[in-house]
């Protein structure tokens, strides 16, 4: 059964043109997908369908098993819990430490304080930043504030990752050294997206990769990748 | 710093940080302030009415009219003189031998200037002396027990047909529609206190939620239900509301002080010393900070959630 499902999605916002239309596709548990396009494909809103930030304005999103559009609203923070978002500008909590950052999904998922302090912990010195767990974000690096983004994104072993333009605001070594940490956590049965615009990224590994172009979606494999 | 404790969190959300993060303080303290300003007036008006009640229950006065001077101006003659003092003597029998009388007595004239003096001045001697009004003479009553007033009333009218009896009906009835106007006023001041709080603090939570979107957006995202934001609103309102309360009643209760002093210096016969039970202090300490603090917590949840509804 497939992890996610779009049928003959479309949106729009508010009274605008339509922005996504007809977009269908399926994502198997445990793969990796890239979703490419140009700027003001509609990349984002595509993530935003599936973190269920956003409500399609036709057709049926169908996620972990579950048709969303009859999906309670007391129900919906708990498919979000099975999602890690990597956002693009990181939306990070400025006045909360690192580990409170990196905390959070713990917390409203309900854990006692003592699990949430070993994971955290545990989490924090994995990615690097065991010795700056008490600083605020604004006192970290671009690079620093983004493992704590990414350390956010996975501390509640998700189903589904998510990242939007991960590699955006990093030289090339250090993308390329993410998207390499974004596969070991694929090996471990996480599907992933990854969204972005960089397609030399996309090209260095053999995933396929979901291209937008004015709202379309056309999913393209490895060597329909090299040929383009 | 791996041995290191991070900081305690208080609030997923910057609550305390940004513009009007103290305005639910200064609003409870001000609502508190002015629902423990009525209330206490309230307080006090029951139990100044109480005191006036129990003051003229279970008595009565008879007034005996005084001869009037003649009105070429001289003197009472001597004959009408002995007729008004026989008529006291003849009433005061009657009244300490009647079953409906437990005990009658004849204010003495001092005791009468005493009692017309707040509305004709003080007696300075001179051409507005009191003692160039004739007064009349006036005699309580205090009632036995299940005492029939009619019956005496009959009795007394038998003796002395231009007595005339005040058994402070109307006193008692105009008290009594004075002190149910002042509570129903004071309600409804209430009402409108709380109502102007509520509509605030509802404002106040909207603004809060519009300033901290992105991170309520960040929380809603990561899986934060709408109970589990709304928390840290109610909570935050709460510390808030907590401490403006306490401040509002500790305004208040220097305010009652003041009030206190400044009543006790004024020389009035009208104004009995105000005293409040027990039970009403308990009231007045805890049910504006209790239903305060009440209002405020349930106002920010109701506002959050249904800000929150609008998310998808």
């Amino acid at each position: 059964m497939a992890l996610v499902r779009f049928s003959n999605i479309g949106l729009r916002y508010s009274t605008g043109a339509e922005v996504l239309h007809d977009i269908n596709f399926e994502l198997e548990p445990g793969s990796f997908h890239f979703l490419t396009g140009p700027s003001g494909a509609g990349k984002t809103s595509l993530m935003k369908l599936l973190y269920v930030g956003q409500k399609p304005t036709r057709g049926v999103i169908s996620i972990f098993g579950r048709e969303l559009a009859s999906v309670s609203r007391k129900s919906l923070p708990e498919i979000r819990r099975q999602i890690g978002v990597v956002f693009q500008d990181f939306r990070l909590l400025n006045h909360l430490s690192a580990f409170d950052n990196v905390a959070l999904p713990l917390r409203v998922s309900g854990l006692s304080e003592k699990d949430v302090k070993k994971n955290v912990t545990e989490l924090l010195e994995w990615v690097g930043l065991g010795e700056k767990m008490s600083s605020r974000p604004p006192t970290l690096s671009g690079g620093e504030q983004q493992r704590i983004a990414i350390a956010r994104a996975i501390i509640n072993r998700p189903k589904l990752l998510l990242a939007d333009e991960p590699t955006g605001n990093i030289d090339e070594t250090i993308g390329l050294k993410l998207l390499t940490l974004f596969e070991e956590l694929n090996k471990h049965g996480t599907t992933v997206v990854i969204a972005t615009h960089n397609e030399a990224i996309v090209k260095s590994f053999p995933h396929p990769a979901m291209h937008l172009e004015s709202g379309m979606l056309d999913i393209r494999h490895k060597k329909q990748i090299k040929a383009a | 710093m791996s041995g290191n404790h991070p900081k305690k969190y208080t609030y997923d959300i910057s609550l305390d940080e940004g513009v009007g993060a103290g305005l639910v303080s200064w609003v409870t303290g001000l609502m508190v302030f002015f629902v423990t300003l009525t209330l206490a007036l309230n307080f006090g008006l029951s139990s100044l009415a109480k005191t006036w009640v129990t003051g003229l229950s279970g008595t009565l006065t008879v007034e005996i009219k005084p001869p009037l001077p003649p009105e070429d101006g001289g003197k009472i003659s001597p004959q009408s003189q002995q007729k008004f003092e026989d008529s006291i003597r003849n009433v005061l029998a009657m009244l300490k031998n009647n079953a409906a009388v437990s005990a009658a007595r004849q204010l003495s004239e001092p005791e009468i200037k005493n009692l017309i003096e707040p509305w004709l001045g003080q007696d300075t001697g001179g051409s507005a002396s009191l003692d160039a009004i004739p007064l009349p003479a006036l005699i309580d009553v205090k009632l036995a027990p299940n005492a029939d007033v009619a019956k005496l009333r009959t009795s007394l009218k038998i003796i002395e047909p231009d007595a005339t009896i005040d058994n402070q009906s109307d006193t008692l009835n105009n008290v009594k529609t004075l002190v149910n106007t002042a509570t129903l006023f004071m309600l409804l001041l209430t009402g409108v206190i709380v109502g102007l709080a509520v509509v605030t603090i509802s404002g106040i939570v909207r603004s809060k939620l519009l300033i901290h979107q992105s991170e309520v957006e960040t929380l809603h995202m990561i899986g934060a239900s709408d109970e589990y934001i709304a928390r840290q609103f109610r909570q935050h309102t709460l510390r808030g509301t907590l401490r403006g309360a306490l401040a509002g009643l500790g305004c208040m209760l220097v305010t009652l002080f003041v009030i206190g002093a400044a009543t006790h210096t004024i020389e009035s016969s009208f104004l009995p010393h105000l005293k409040l039970m027990p039970l009403q202090w308990a009231a007045l300490l805890l049910l504006p900070l209790v239903s305060g603090s009440i209002i405020a917590h349930l106002t920010a949840q109701a506002t959050v959630l249904k800000e929150l509804s609008r998310l998808p």
